[in-house]
């Protein structure tokens, strides 16, 4: 098997793009990412796109525009692991020895909608009876509250660090701080979580460029070894399941330190699927960041932010970032590369070796999740 | 070669006996296992002929949320995920005054007069043999 390198990546800053369409917003990261991987159009060999609201042939309609054609293109929708997903077939691919240089794009445009909570598909029974993600994570709250004798105000901390975060972030939709009573006060979307706990309705998109070992080698540039790429779907019961163990984001996370060769504890910097603010708790212990039960803890503790052991969600997160859809498994990947490769800013991570990203996609009953997709990252020179 | 035909869509959340009182859903034969809502391939071990029973009236309230904001339904409403006494899981609207919502809280199936069907806190079967 070959290693596949991350060689460049760029990202629109997230937020309401309404006059731009689904090529308009991926167009310019995508041709960034070719351009500071110094690749010329006729060198590209496939381009994977991830999206989940583009329509037929997204990833063409934005290789037109780049005058890109004549290769594979395939599109990829997973909900919110769409651009993960993609990444993950370009991973593959290279690795397998079927393409040299590939360009992965994600991207979405949720603002289409006009407002609300995400659409899902009406097939499945629980959406025709209500169901909705901020309902689900919700659920997941209150459970949570309820078995770890938590209250809202330990939720809203994980907004205030995204906020935080998303402050020294001038790619975030959100670069304003917001404290605990600002959290709670703000409008009820599915008690417990309010407003400032679910993550923004926005655009986005977000390109990178993945090339086997021998082009990295050629090119002779900074980028990061793609240590794991783990995609998996969850697995249906018709049973009770554990709300705060959700089994496919531990499994893929498990698979993947035994990729990469690494544990939890190796980790300087994660970007994690923080959809709502109970998401991060929940995830701190499925990734295991912490151990199990200990997630608050975890989080007041200061360890998953700036000066602690793993720098959780430097971006801001979703909820600071944002989050349209099919564009944030890429857009995580792309921070993760600007935080390796040193070029952070004010949220620079110091001396960040090794990454995480991991993104979930939900939507249907049965299922923890549809989708989960888990990528470990090395800094290489 | 197999003519297949495709399987037809189920009832919408077809949840009621005509007499207003059960849950229906579906057991596999093979396995064991109960699906609510009814469907006909079993998705624990792969069975496809499934048969109707009643899901009975009793489960205790795993997790709840009041919706205030929803594409799927005019708000508000309460979901809540109800596991019931046989093992089935099934999200429902939860009909329990806000001050007695707490997880773990037994309940049990109710209609209203227009035949909707919801979970609301459980009688104690006890304090139930006793009216009787
Ligand atoms: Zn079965």
């Amino acid at each position: 098997m070959v290693d596949a390198f991350v060689v460049s990546a760029a990202m629109l800053p997230m937020g309401k793009h309404r006059s731009s369409g689904y090529a308009g917003l991926a167009a310019p990261p995508a041709r960034q990412a070719l351009l500071d991987a110094g690749v010329e159009r006729g060198d590209i060999d496939a381009v994977f796109c991830g999206h989940s609201f583009g329509g037929m042939l997204t990833g063409q309609r934005i290789a037109k525009e780049l005058g890109l054609g004549g290769i594979p293109i395939v599109n990829t929708d997973n909900a919110c692991s769409g651009g993960a997903t993609a990444l993950h077939l370009a991973q593959k691919s290279v690795a397998a020895g079927e393409h040299d240089i590939v360009l992965v794009v994600g991207v979405d445009k949720l603002t289409q909608f006009g407002g609300g909570t995400l659409p899902l598909v009406a097939e499945d029974p629980e959406v025709r009876q209500g169901m909705v993600m901020p309902a689900l994570y919700a659920m997941r709250a209150r459970r949570y509250l309820y078995e770890r004798k938590a209250e809202p105000a330990d939720l809203a901390l994980v907004s205030v660090k995204a906020r935080r975060h998303g402050a020294m972030n001038p790619f975030a939709q959100y670069q304003k701080e917001v404290d605990v009573d600002q959290v709670l006060s703000s409008r009820v979307i599915a008690d417990p979580l309010t407003l400032l706990q679910c993550c923004p309705t926005g655009d986005g998109a977000a390109a990178v460029v993945v090339v086997s070992e021998k082009v990295f080698a050629a090119m002779g540039r900074p980028g990061m070894r793609i240590g794991a790429s783990v995609l998996h779907s969850g697995t249906a019961t018709s049973g009770t399941r554990n709300m705060l163990r959700p089994e496919i984001s531990y499994h893929s996370a498990r698979e993947a330190y035994a990729q990469a060769g690494i544990t939890a504890a190796d980790l300087d910097t994660v970007e994690l699927h923080d959809a709502f603010s109970i998401a991060e708790l929940v995830y701190y212990e499925a990734l295991g960041l912490c151990e199990e039960g200990g997630s608050l803890e975890f989080l007041r503790s200061g360890e998953t932010t700036f000066g602690g052991s793993v720098v959780v969600n430097p971006s801001g997160g979703l909820l600071s970032k944002g989050h349209p859809v099919g564009a944030s498994g890429v857009a995580q990947v792309v921070e993760m590369f600007w935080q390796l490769t040193g070029v952070a800013g004010d949220r620079q991570v110091p001396d960040a070796k090794i990454a995480l990203t991991h993104v979930t996609g939900g939507g249907i009953s049965g299922f923890d999740h549809g989708a989960c997709a888990v990528h470990i990252f090395e800094r290489a020179d | 070669m197999t003519l297949l035909e495709p399987l037809p869509d189920l009832e919408e959340i077809r949840a009621l006996n005509p007499d207003g009182t059960e849950l229906l859903g579906s057991r596999c034969d093979s396995c064991g296992s109960g699906f609510f809502p009814r469907r006909q391939l079993c998705f624990e071990c792969g069975a496809d002929a499934l048969r109707d029973v009643e899901l009975g009236h009793r489960g205790v309230l795993y997790s709840y949320s009041r919706v205030e904001l929803s594409s799927a339904r005019p708000t508000p409403y309460t979901l809540g995920y109800v596991d019931l006494d046989n093992g089935v899981r099934v999200l429902a609207d939860i009909s329990v005054p806000e001050d007695l919502l707490v997880p773990d809280l037994p309940v049990a199936l109710t209609t209203d007069p227009a035949g909707k069907w919801s979970f609301a806190p459980a009688v104690n079967p006890a304090e139930e043999t006793d009216e009787n």
